[in-house]
């Protein structure tokens, strides 16, 4: 399949009749330098004013220079995290808002995807029996810019794991995304269970603004206090 | 070989391909001739440290993304989509049968990145997911998904290609 569909591609391109490319590389280098000398210009000249304050700082005999607070630059992936409180987030703290925003019932089988991914999952059981959620947290920046999301819910037929996906993309790249089960293990195969959340409990759960890869303080300590030794799921096909 | 010498040699021998993958994310030549432009000054500025990457192609790939990304975030707010008006005229009108270039224009940005990494760049999932900062499991998950979208947008002598 995949040789199938580049081929097709390379086929489609090779009709296309694209404009010379010019002198493309030469336009990237000149750009590169006056953009590189601006900066040597903005760094001497912030040097100097930088210098020019603490001179008068000192001759006034107040503080030499004003020094960042403790939580400057933990989240600087965007303008708007450096304007909050938030800091990096874990998927111990994952786990706590999934819990809060989740309707009654019993939960079980926390756990965190391996490697870096800030994805986790957890069941919930409504009466029904255990039903697998998974949420995931990806794109940059950090997040969620202003405004509400973009949610969009597709129903997968291919995979009892996966049956429910509803996605909020929020204005500015980050992604939030559930996995709704349809079918938990048991012995010698899986057995059908009905998804945990419904199309708009599930969308309510990505829309909340306190997802990002960046999260409250908060929520992390929770987390680190509720989830101390927190299993972790396979990465593999599903 | 100094600075601005070991640059414009790499810019040069994939100054094209860059291109060509731009194209395919926007289907403009002109922006994609800007979209270019902009990643490999990029390269450029931080050529000292982007010189030691382990796949010099990936990675200017995967600036090229996020130049794109970028630029489309710029844009979304005074755009609007049309796909779904075209999708069910297409299927029965076969003079009008999409190609697999307008098929993957109806993808959202993101997911078009992804197919076009995946299966035209020949990217692992992991090389992908590294280019757009997201799970790998996210990856896996809007590939099916973009594919799912294709077969229902292309036409029926195409869709053997992707069964």
């Amino acid at each position: 399949m995949t040789e199938e569909l580049r081929s097709l591609l390379r086929e489609e391109l090779s009709a296309e009749r694209p404009p010379p490319l010019g002198d493309l590389v030469g336009s990237a280098v000149r750009d590169g330098r006056r953009i590189r000398r601006r900066r040597r210009f903005a760094g001497a000249g912030a040097g100097t004013a930088l210098a020019a304050v603490v001179a008068v700082a000192v001759a006034l005999g107040g503080p030499s220079a004003p020094a960042p607070g403790p939580d400057a630059g933990i989240v600087a992936a965007s303008p708007s995290a450096t304007l909050d409180t938030r800091i990096p987030a874990t998927p111990e703290a994952m786990l706590v808002l999934l819990r809060a925003l989740v309707p009654p019932g019993k939960t079980a089988d926390f756990a965190k995807a391996g490697g870096k991914d800030l994805q986790v999952q957890m069941s919930l059981d409504r009466g029904h029996g255990p039903a697998l959620i998974r949420v995931s947290v990806a794109g940059y920046p950090s997040v969620p810019g202003t405004g509400k999301p973009k949610v969009t819910v597709q129903e997968m037929f291919d995979t009892c794991t996966q049956s429910l996906v509803v996605r909020a993309d929020w204005p500015g790249g980050l992604t939030v995304q559930a996995d709704l089960s349809t079918c938990r293990p048991s012995r010698g195969g899986s057995t059908a269970t009905p998804p945990a959340l419904t199309d708009e409990e599930a969308t309510a759960v990505v829309s909340d603004p306190r997802w990002g890869a960046g999260m409250d303080p908060s929520l992390v300590r929770a987390g680190e206090q509720d989830f101390p030794h927190l299993a972790t799921f396979g990465q593999g096909p599903r | 070989m100094n600075h601005d010498e070991d640059f414009t040699e790499f810019a040069g021998a994939c100054a094209e391909r860059l291109r060509t993958t731009a194209f395919m994310l926007c289907r403009d030549w002109h922006l994609a001739q800007d979209l270019t432009q902009s990643t490999l000054t990029k390269l450029y500025l931080g050529w000292r440290r982007v010189r030691q990457a382990d796949n010099l192609t990936a990675y200017a790939q995967k600036v090229l993304v996020r130049v794109y990304l970028d630029h489309r975030r710029r844009r979304s707010s005074t755009e609007t989509v049309t796909a779904a008006v075209h999708e069910a005229g297409y299927r029965h009108q076969p003079d009008l049968r999409l190609t697999m270039l307008d098929a993957l224009a109806h993808l959202p940005p993101r997911d078009r990145a992804i197919v076009i990494l995946r299966y035209f760049e020949d990217l692992s999932v992991e090389q992908v997911a590294d280019a757009l900062d997201v799970p790998a499991s996210v990856v896996k998950t809007q590939t099916r998904r973009s594919l799912e979208r294709l077969r229902g947008l292309l036409a029926a002598d195409q869709l053997a290609l992707l069964g």
